[in-house]
């Protein structure tokens, strides 16, 4: 594996808060996801490669070199920050111009680089208009064009969806993976599984400051189907539903509710055949039935439940 | 890879941008067009004087020129500058957090901090040269000076102590905006308290402050014109006064600007300069 960005033993606390601990990754090229709930380190780790933060402990190397005030590894990267950071009285225009500057380019050059950033991310029509007139939306896309200027090797977005409508997203997704295809790495951070299946099946996943895994997405969504969930089940006759349901081993817990049966199983897949099989059989009617704990969050406990050795 | 960029740093033209990015955001300012203002506002009181005091004891124009051009714009308005004008290149960009920006391409943060140190040095100087030019003007009105060679001679001289206090105090300024969230309570507290005491504290306190070395540059001496003492119940306590060459003390200076510009540029390099913590962290 072509390691592009390689991390040993990396933490990085803030007082007494640990925000990464004990990180040893190995990045390869392409589009790699950064998967895992807000505050589970996703940024801090963005920003010690970016080398916005010093590690506390261990360290992180790009292309083999460390990246804290080193002008050779930061001129061939990118980053999309999170938060919005900008001078709101300048146009787009002007705030992604003076950035091309210092990245080295001359006016005219710049002023090219920035035009084609901008029609990248389709904002050449209000590009002269103040930024503090722009949408979350518009602020987005600017980020992302100044991420673009100069070219970059390696790009950090740092939940870049976060604001967009959905055809802004789609041109996202298609410009993450071209990205890709070009050769370069980037580094898509995101708290939502399907905005990142969407860009890479390569994903790290982080929670409280610990990376719980390094694979492909795939192994990552056969954890999720087989994690113990809660299901929730609308029917006029909750009772005969669950009694129907009895004979499934692996329900632990029921609740009923005048239309509602929710109920905690260790085997979500079989759990969903037996309701399957009551549907089709038609005797009761069932309205709708869906997961109530199926997001990152829920995984994540269960994965550091399951997989994480006690200690760490 | 781009077509121009730049194999490692160069330190000339990153301190071009820097210097014309910092012009262009200074000069679109409220905070720029209140000190102008403020700048210029002196030059009402020769006028002033010339249209109401009708005595034969007002103050002649060389007087009021003198008393404005140290009090007013040497020990008043230069660190005032400093703080408000200078503050803006270095201090709006890490309020901003803009700076993450900056910091994650390849500029040099030499020349970064350089090119906003002398953005401020040359916006700072036309605001105070002017000032001093107008009040000058508005003086001569007044009689007792004039557009002379000597005349002349005094404007320039303010005018270049003024510059030199922008110096200091700007070099201070930009170490406070670099090193701490509170750049101007600080510099307030340093530059109209510290420095105004310790010009009373008798010894040698007041070495330890930039009007110390302005002081020793203005074209007549200290010594003829102030006479500092500490008026108490238990009687007054006259300040002994150590003099420094006026070419000591442009050295001074500039040496102490040149350790304070430093130490903002090693704090640039070494801060973290972002706010978004983890969350639970303080």
């Amino acid at each position: 594996m072509d390691a592009q960005i390689e991390t040993k033993e990396l933490s990085k606390w803030f007082g007494e808060v640990v925000a990464l601990n004990n990180v040893s990754v190995q990045i390869p090229s392409g589009v790699v996801g950064l998967l895992g709930p807000n505050g589970a380190g996703k940024s801090t780790f963005i920003k010690l490669a970016l080398g916005l933060y010093r590690p506390s402990r261990g360290e992180i190397r790009i292309l083999g070199k460390k990246p804290r005030n080193n002008f050779q590894i930061l001129s061939i990267l990118g980053y999309c920050p999170e938060m919005d950071h900008f001078v709101e009285e300048v146009s787009g225009f002007e705030f992604l111009y003076w950035l091309a500057r210092y990245s080295g380019y001359h006016p005219k050059a710049a002023k090219k680089r920035v035009g084609d950033a901008l029609e990248r991310v389709h904002m050449v029509e209000r590009m002269y208009d103040p930024i503090s007139t722009y949408s979350k939306g518009m602020r987005q896309r600017i980020k992302v064009a100044q991420s673009l200027l100069h070219d970059p090797q390696i790009l950090f977005l740092d939940e870049p969806m976060n604001g967009l409508d959905p055809t802004a997203r789609e041109e996202l997704f298609h410009l993450v993976i071209g990205l890709g295809n070009e050769g370069k790495t980037v580094v898509f951070s995101s708290h939502v599984l399907h905005e990142v299946e969407r860009v890479t099946d390569t994903v790290i996943l982080i929670y409280n400051g610990r990376v719980l895994a390094l694979g492909k997405i795939r192994e990552i969504r056969d954890l999720i189907q087989n994690h113990p969930r809660t299901i929730v089940i609308e029917t006029m006759e909750p009772k005969k539903v669950y009694q129907l349901l009895s004979s499934d081993s692996n329900i632990t817990s029921v609740n009923f509710d005048t239309q509602f049966l929710t109920v905690h199983t260790l085997d979500p897949l079989q759990t969903f055949k037996c309701i399957n099989e009551i549907i089709l059989e038609g005797k009761i009617p069932i309205f709708s039935f869906h997961c109530a704990d199926e997001d990152l969050q829920s995984v994540f406990q269960y994965l550091i439940s399951t997989h994480i050795p006690r200690g760490l | 890879m781009g077509i121009q960029i730049k194999k490692i740093s160069n330190l000339y033209l990153d301190t071009k941008t820097s210097f014309y990015h910092a012009l262009t955001i200074t000069l679109r300012r409220d905070r720029f067009l209140l000190m102008s203002a403020i700048c210029v506002l002196p030059v009402v009181i020769p006028v002033f004087v010339a249209l109401f005091s009708r005595t034969v004891f007002r103050e002649s124009g060389l007087d009021i020129f003198i008393r404005l051009s140290e009090q007013i714009y040497v020990h008043t308005l230069t660190p005032l500058l400093a703080l408000f004008i200078g503050l803006i290149g270095i201090r709006e960009e890490v309020d901003s957090l803009t700076i993450i920006y900056l910091l994650t391409r390849p500029v040099s943060r030499l020349a970064w901090v350089i090119g906003r140190f002398l953005a401020y040095m040359l916006i700072a100087s036309f605001l105070l040269a002017i000032g001093i030019l107008f009040t000058f003007i508005a003086c001569v009105v007044l009689g007792s000076i004039h557009i002379d060679s000597i005349g002349i001679g005094m404007m320039s001289r303010y005018i270049g102590v003024g510059i030199m206090g922008l110096l200091g105090y700007g070099a201070i300024s930009f170490m406070l905006g670099c090193a701490t969230n509170y750049p101007i309570i600080i510099g307030v507290i340093l530059f109209f308290g510290w420095e105004k005491a310790a010009n009373f504290i008798p010894g040698i306190a007041d070495f330890w402050t930039i009007q110390k070395y302005l002081d020793s540059m203005f074209p007549v001496l200290a010594s003829q014109r102030y006479n500092r003492a500490v008026m108490t119940v238990l009687g007054s306590f006259q300040k002994e006064l150590f003099f420094v060459s006026p070419l000591r003390a442009v050295i001074t200076i500039s040496v102490i600007s040149a350790i304070f510009i430093f130490l903002a540029i090693w704090f640039v390099l070494w801060r973290e300069f972002t706010k978004d913590r983890v969350v639970g962290a303080r």
